[in-house]
């Protein structure tokens, strides 16, 4: 009897402990966040074109906002955030040096069209599927790297319904109407989303 | 407890089995995989081509509201008089635009769609060790097939996987 009770109670706390959410250092988190295998980053490649669809976990925003910050700012922080989903979108030429706004492009005109719309226009072709919602963004900004680095960037966030932090099947989507790919689509399962380790500080 | 007969028997029956999975398996490992697609019902079915056209069909019918906008007008002010005339040149220049509006888009989106197709269709080709396929589109390119090489479902639902996943 005391052996069954004994050899359940560790049964008990075995799962109890597995059950617990990893818990990484901020470097440690970053990596993870950043890796192909856990399903926050995905990558789409139309012709020479790769489109990198990073989702960024509120902890993973302040981790490269706030360095050395103290807890009132890191919670003040993580409050204003609180609700939204945030993404970057990347587009770059694999083993090309020049930036995509530059590829087949024909004249001043096109490429000012180009980065005119990137500016302004592409926040109405993004576009959330998050659990049956389908949500517009809440916030927009393109980073343009002045032609210094080979890829350019887009970050939109996305304010959730019901949520304060992403949990459900989402899927981004995107309609390229610059480089005429058609509707980009990457999915993120609620598995990957539930699963982000915490992070220590 | 067999005779030597049945013993005999039972042996050069599972060496003719033996020979006959060896045989077969040389045979449909040499064999050159071939499939046919209906291209026509592929580019239907494909989510994105779907997806494109309705976001295609809001810039359409602002034409199409407009236009029906001058006709009720039209008939308001009566054929002979003069702001009638005016508008059937409006009426027709807004018709042109629709036309050009709609070859666009359909241009536009067929070049999309094949954009991402192509690729697809290369891989699904490599994963299924294909070595042919074939795209009937109607037009005399495929006569007759059974369902034998036919993979058209199974390459929809390939390539909407795909996209919907992310590619």
């Amino acid at each position: 009897m005391k052996t069954a009770i004994k050899f359940w109670c560790i049964i008990i706390v075995s799962l109890a402990v597995s059950c617990k959410k990893q818990t990484l250092s901020e470097r440690d988190y970053i990596r993870y966040v950043e890796e192909n295998e856990n399903g926050l980053v995905k990558t789409v490649d139309i012709g020479d074109l790769r489109y990198k669809v990073q989702y960024k976990p509120h902890d993973y925003i302040l981790a490269h906002e706030l360095k050395g910050g103290n807890d009132s700012e890191r919670l003040s922080r993580l409050n204003q955030m609180k609700g939204t989903a945030w993404f970057n979108i990347t587009i770059a030429r694999p083993g090309k040096g020049e930036s995509p706004l530059r590829y087949n492009v024909s004249s001043l005109e096109e490429y000012n069209h180009r980065y005119n719309y990137f500016l302004t226009a592409a926040a109405r072709d993004l576009a959330l599927a998050y659990g049956g919602d389908t949500l517009f963004p809440i916030s927009y900004h393109f980073e343009t790297s002045y032609n210094l680095a080979p890829v350019e960037t887009m970050i939109v966030g996305f304010g959730l319904p019901a949520d304060s932090v992403a949990g459900q099947n989402m899927q981004l989507i995107f309609y390229d109407r610059v480089f005429n790919n058609g509707i980009i689509k990457t999915s993120f399962t609620k598995e990957s989303l539930q699963s982000i380790p915490q992070v220590t500080l | 407890m067999f005779s030597k007969n049945s013993r005999l028997l039972i042996y050069s029956t599972l060496i003719a089995i033996l020979l006959n999975g060896i045989v077969y398996f040389i045979l449909h490992k040499e064999q050159k995989k071939i499939a046919v697609v209906d291209a026509v019902k592929l580019f239907s079915e494909y989510n994105m081509k779907k997806e494109l056209e309705k976001q295609a069909s809001a810039g359409l019918l602002y034409y199409e509201r407009q236009m029906d906008s001058l006709k009720r007008e039209f008939q308001m002010k009566g054929a002979n008089s003069e702001e009638a005339k005016s508008i059937v040149a409006v009426y027709q220049t807004m018709q042109a635009n629709l036309d050009n509006e709609y070859k666009g888009s359909n241009q536009a989106i067929n070049e999309q769609v094949w954009k991402r197709l192509n690729p697809l269709l290369e891989q699904f080709g490599k994963e299924q060790n294909l070595h042919l396929i074939i795209g009937a589109n109607g037009m005399g390119s495929v006569l007759y097939n059974d369902d034998y090489f036919d993979l058209t479902n199974e390459v929809i639902h390939y390539v909407n996987t795909k996209y919907e996943n992310g590619n």
